[in-house]
């Protein structure tokens, strides 16, 4: 039933759209033919509600009627406190997290698919701190950045015996010696000390 | 005089084939491309293709200077390949290859930082397999987007860390470290086990 409704629609649509070129070329409704002005022709025009044509019976008036259907419309206007109790209701303002998780190191919550933030704001001030000394160079006065070993060495820290770096040096585990970043406050305990400073 | 032919020919050309582009020789970057290509945008420049690549470009500055930074997530997702592919570059070729110093050129166009890629990051790298750069995720913050009248806009913005691997700074993640081999917690085990052991033996 339903191809044929279609089939039937097509087959309108087309007939519809003759229509409307034949009579848009013969000068719209009740106009005479575009056809040389003889005598013997007989001038037939088209009057508004005529015979079926000879492609299709079927008019566009008539197409509309076979597809009409009651839609729902607005009885009356939405006042401003409704549009606005509709439109800033906390069930529309405000979205629940669902993925929330808890840090394993220090217990805060954050989402699942984040890091920590309280556990990198601690690991943020830190790396700030070692930045602003690594960043010291001035290249366009042809200092450059630190191409050796960097060891990070925080308050009571316990120095490696000189003996040991020596005994790596000639190892040839560390060439040209290691730069050492001094650090005003005390290790974290989360940095652990490396047995060899990063290459 | 060959020489000085052939040098100002391929100068006069400036096609690819000119500059040997070894992309088939080179392994495929363990970075993810983003899947959305982003329309980056920043003050003074027209949003276009140039001005994308202007933003990249700061962006791969600011990491072969600082090593880590943090940005918007879409920007760090963007930028990521990019910073992998110039790493690799410097890694693979080193600082003589023609297409590599091209590259690095336009892509560090500040002092220094060609020494830093190749006498610093590269050498990182040589046993050490890709990828050579990290992507964190942080919890969204709500920053001031632009002020307007003396009144403060507000947005929530997605941030990213982004890092080149083996810095020297303390990791973004650290690994949760196991506390059994304190000597508390050692010879709480083995006092235990010694008890079980007698209990058993009394069966």
């Amino acid at each position: 039933q339903y191809s044929q409704m279609l089939r039937r629609a097509v087959s309108r649509l087309n007939a519809t759209l003759d229509d409307v070129i034949r009579q848009s070329l013969g000068g719209g409704m009740g106009a005479p033919p575009l056809a040389p002005a003889l005598a013997s022709v007989a001038a037939v025009p088209e009057g508004a509600g005529a015979g079926p044509s000879p492609l299709g019976s079927w008019r566009v008036t008539e197409m509309v009627e076979q597809m009409r259907t009651l839609w729902g419309v607005p009885k009356y206007r939405t006042s401003h406190p409704k549009k606005q109790t509709r439109k800033f209701a906390y069930t529309r303002l405000l979205t629940p997290f669902e993925d929330i998780t808890t840090c394993e190191q220090c217990g805060a919550k954050h989402e699942v698919h984040t890091i920590c933030g309280k556990c990198y704001d601690e690991v943020r001030v830190l790396t700030n701190m070692i930045k602003k000394k690594l960043l010291a160079y001035n290249p366009y006065k042809g200092e450059r950045p630190e191409a050796r070993p960097i060891e990070i060495r925080f308050t009571k820290d316990e120095i490696k015996a000189e003996q040991e770096r020596v005994e790596e040096e000639r190892k040839g585990e560390i060439k040209d010696g290691v730069r050492v970043i001094e650090m005003e406050r005390e290790r974290p305990t989360w940095f652990k000390r490396l047995e060899k400073p990063r290459p | 005089i060959e020489m000085s032919v052939r040098g100002s020919l391929s100068s006069l050309t400036r096609s690819f084939s000119s500059h040997p582009l070894s992309n088939a020789s080179l392994p495929a970057i363990k970075a993810a491309v983003g899947h959305i290509p982003q329309k980056l945008k920043t003050n003074g420049i027209e949003s276009n293709r140039r001005a994308r690549l202007e933003v990249l470009r700061k962006i791969v500055t600011r990491m072969v200077r600082e090593e880590r930074a943090e940005l918007q997530w879409n920007r760090a997702v963007e930028a990521r390949p990019y910073l992998e592919r110039l790493i690799q570059l410097a890694v693979e070729k080193g600082s003589s290859d023609e297409y590599t110093a091209e590259m690095v050129e336009w892509w560090l166009p500040e002092p220094a930082l060609d020494y830093k890629l190749f006498e610093v990051i590269a050498p990182r790298f040589v046993d050490r397999p890709a990828p050579f750069t990290g992507l964190y995720r942080l919890p969204a913050q709500r920053l001031e987007q632009y002020i307007q009248n003396k009144r403060i806009f507000w947005k929530r913005y997605e941030i990213g860390v982004l890092e080149i691997e083996g810095n020297p700074f303390p990791a973004v993640v650290s690994t949760p470290s196991t506390s059994s081999n304190l000597l508390l917690n050692q010879l709480l085990k083995k006092s235990l086990e010694a008890r079980l052991n007698t209990l058993e033996a009394k069966k």
